[in-house]
């Protein structure tokens, strides 16, 4: 299920609102979220609800253990094995067949077979939510917690569980302790702006612009410099749009039940920087990958030469993390790369003007999502091939995609972030939230689109 | 004082939600008497403002009575926009007889069989049918068209054998409130506000209406008024929209594995209830212009499904004693790589090649 189709918006999401604020306990509560998410679930394929029941009840059992451990191996032991069960998991599903794909042009002879294997949606998310949470156990940072349906619930809470934002349990654990307790006007009123604002994010501006730019890219052949480029502009633009749209949907959604999501994405594209970029962009994702991997490695405290390893390697994870192809590691060690080097040259460039830094930043990540969207390398070689001058292509250029492009960069760097906005909460804001909602509704009804982020 | 405190706060909350919905029910009702009134496409029969795209269905049902009443048809052409420039003038010289073109946008082997029956209800004795086959019309994996979902008439004619989406609540779509509700509920899109408001400019300015990209002529023939003007004028570009076209095929094909059973099934009756009305059937698998087969074939399971089909075209050739024709591939009707107006549709050189191939083989 999808946040914008007709089922959620007009059947899945009033019935479990009602639910909700009709169950009175926290049990109650508990069980509304989590019955409530794996029908969310459920609604793409039933079967994988199983994997997900798997993944929660072995990290809840393991946090129980580590809880229980007295000693520090014991506690690790426990730790250890839900990690390695998780990432078996996720290894297989996901991995797998690219793995024995690559093996086989290696080595024919030892690589396995490939299978049939569907990838089960959100699992590298929940994964994720699954291991910080016996980390955080194990480290101390957060006390384990007996409540089965607590703990399910944030597994499986609808709003954050197929494509995020990572939520660590200790972040939403005061939110769960408390969901018995009665609605609140600002929480609602802002839930529904945050909900309504990233609807208009997707469904007017991202999904408009994908659907100028995907006809481009599926003969990426042909494109011309100026199409290249364009397109390389418009998939930028699209892939904000889209995934900080579904993140506002997801804060508004859990401000609605209580519960308070983090911020996601702070204006990445106003960036000085490619680690301000990372500060910015997919922010529940780089706090996981700097707290779970890059400080675990050492982080920055063991001279240049292991923290530019340490860069390098959290940031190939980071890329191979949004999928099985060699694109997305590609994207990862560019990241890595520049952020080693954004390093290096640090004294260098700290005379350089901000709005210089700003605009060689938006650069270096546009040519970083030509790789990220590419189906391959051979095709993101062709694309910044066509942009930096190769000759080849005679492509049109849309007269609208370029007016959407100009209305996205222009929206991107003068309109603030949605965390930023001053979201009314009296009545009189009602109307406008329900007419944008119905504006927005308009788009969504034309043509319902999959978020990007679903097939991470 | 924390419990009042919650209850005041929680009723702020519930008076807050309520005026979001109000407001947003009004809204709505607002946006749907609107569209009602103005009936951008000619559904609510309102008449107040000029449709701009009448559904085609529904077009070509008009076309048909006009047409029956000036003559009894003895010909029908069938299929999809592909087959839609297929002329009936051409048939007629050659055979004698008149002919209609019915082709339909998006035709599935089930619009194919709602008109034929459809136009028997009307009285008409057919002596040919001409049945163009894209091979997407077999699909199976994907949902009948609206149009012809939203068609009392045509799904009245398909009867007990009418198809349904594949939702629960879909046995619900029979009922008139439900079928009401949808119709509006279609309307809630930003294209439809859009042509609402054309509409209303159009009948504030009539001279400003641009000159429609399809029109029909009396017999149900095709004319692309605007491209055949490009052309005229000298700016017509066949790639002007090329990769828009190509993946618009694509996916047409998006979860096609296989030819549908039940498709397979109304074609088959379609044939069955023809020849025993003692009408001659000619079925020809519709032609792509060769960028658009290469294209498919990288990206589709096209070469196999255009197999199948061809398979399926010849066992009914076999078991029905149908005339078949394959012309999937423009040289099989000797046609030109210049003789399209996009990646998928023929234009009028390649559309009497077409006609002449299949009078080669004498209906």
């Amino acid at each position: 299920m999808v946040f914008n189709s007709n089922v959620f918006l007009f059947a899945f999401l009033p019935i479990v609102f009602t639910a909700f604020w009709l169950a009175r306990t926290k049990q109650q509560r508990y069980v509304v979220l989590t019955l409530s998410g794996y029908v969310f679930y459920g609604w793409w394929d039933w079967r994988f609800c199983s994997l997900l029941l798997f993944s929660s009840v072995v990290s809840f059992t393991a946090g129980l253990m580590i809880d229980r451990s007295a000693s520090t191996a014991g506690r690790r032991a426990w730790m250890l094995s839900a990690i390695t069960v998780d990432l078996g998991l996720l290894g297989f599903f996901k991995y797998y067949n690219f793995a024995a794909a690559n093996l086989a042009r290696l080595a024919p002879d030892w690589a396995p077979p490939a299978l049939a294997i569907v990838l089960p949606i959100g699992i590298s998310f929940y994964t994720f939510h699954t291991i910080s949470y016996v980390v955080d156990v194990a480290a101390g940072r957060v006390r384990a917690t007996h409540d089965v349906f607590e703990y399910l619930a944030y597994v499986s809470l609808f709003s954050q569980l197929v494509a995020g934002p990572i939520i660590r349990f200790r972040e939403i654990e005061d939110d769960l302790e408390r969901i018995d307790g009665p609605p609140r006007e600002d929480d609602l009123a802002r839930g529904i702006g945050f909900f309504v604002v990233g609807l208009v994010k997707k469904a007017i501006v991202a999904d408009s612009i994908a659907s100028w730019i995907d006809p481009m890219l599926a003969v990426h052949e042909s494109l011309s410099v100026g199409g290249a480029w364009l397109a390389a502009l418009g998939y930028s633009l699209q892939i904000y749009y889209d995934f900080s749209g579904y993140s506002d949907m997801a804060v508004g959604l859990g401000r609605m039940f209580g519960v308070h999501i983090p911020q996601n994405f702070n204006a990445p594209y106003r960036a000085v920087g490619i680690s301000d970029f990372w500060r910015r962009w997919h922010m529940s994702l780089s706090r996981w990958l700097r707290d779970y991997v890059y400080i675990p490695l050492g982080g920055s405290r063991r001279g240049e030469a292991r923290t530019c390893f340490n860069l390098l390697f959290t940031m190939a994870l980071c890329g191979l993390w949004h999928g099985a192809n060699w694109t997305f590691v590609a994207f990862g060690v560019y990241h890595g790369v520049l952020l080693v080097a954004g390093r290096l040259v640090r004294p260098a460039v700290a005379a350089v003007p901000g709005g210089v830094k700003r605009a060689a930043t938006f650069l270096l990540v546009v040519v970083g999502f030509v790789i990220f969207r590419s189906r391959d390398l051979g095709m993101a070689g062709e694309w910044l091939g066509r942009m930096f001058g190769r000759p080849g292509g005679e492509g049109a250029v849309p007269p609208s995609l370029v007016a959407w492009v100009a209305l996205g960069l222009t929206l991107v760097n003068v309109v603030p972030e949605t965390w930023d906005l001053r979201f009314g909460t009296r009545l009189r804001w009602a109307p406008l939230y329900a007419t944008a909602f119905l504006f927005a509704y308009l788009f969504v009804n034309l043509q319902q689109t999959v978020f990007l982020y679903y097939q991470f | 004082m924390a419990e009042p405190r919650g209850a005041a706060e929680a009723g702020r909350a519930v008076k807050f939600l309520a005026a979001f919905l109000a407001a947003f029910t009004l809204a709505g009702v607002a946006y749907a008497a609107a569209i009602r009134i103005v009936d951008p496409y000619g559904e609510f029969g309102t008449g107040v403002f000029p449709p701009l795209e009448p559904d085609m269905r529904s077009e070509k049902m008009r076309l048909f009575r006009a047409y029956e009443a000036a003559g009894p048809p003895e010909g029908l052409i069938l299929g999809s926009s592909r087959s839609m420039k297929v002329s009936p003038r051409a048939l007629e010289r050659a055979t004698g007889r008149r002919f209609f073109n019915f082709a339909v946008d998006n035709a599935r082997a089930e619009d194919d069989l709602a008109i034929y029956r459809w136009v028997r209800a009307q009285g008409a004795r057919l002596a040919v049918v001409v049945i163009g086959l894209d091979v997407e019309a077999l699909h199976n994996d994907d949902r009948p068209e609206a149009s012809l979902l939203a068609s009392e008439p045509l799904m009245r004619a398909l009867g007990p054998e009418a198809p349904h989406g594949r939702g629960l609540l879909d046995p619900l779509r029979e009922f008139g409130p439900v079928r009401t509700f949808k119709r509006y509920k279609d309307a809630f899109t930003i294209r439809a506000l859009g042509d609402a408001v054309r509409s209303v400019g159009l009948s504030l300015r009539p001279a400003s209406r641009p000159l429609p990209l399809m029109e029909f002529e009396p017999d149900g023939y095709l004319r692309y008024r605007r491209w055949e003007r490009e052309r005229r004028e000298g700016t017509f570009r066949f790639d002007q929209d090329i990769e828009r076209c190509l993946t618009k095929s694509q996916a047409r094909f998006d979860g096609m594995t296989g030819l549908s059973a039940r498709r397979r099934a109304y074609l088959r009756q379609l044939v069955s209830e023809a020849r025993s009305d003692g009408t001659r059937v000619i079925v020809w698998i519709t032609s792509l212009h060769p960028l658009t087969t290469r294209y498919l074939a990288a990206h589709t399971a096209y070469p196999a499904l255009l197999a199948d089909t061809r398979a399926y075209e010849q066992a009914l050739a076999g078991e029905e004693k149908v005339a078949v024709f394959d012309f999937s591939r423009p040289e099989s009707y000797e046609g030109t790589a210049s003789g399209w107006y996009d990646c998928i549709h023929i234009d009028e050189s390649n559309a009497e090649r077409v006609t002449a191939a299949l009078l080669g083989g004498r209906p």
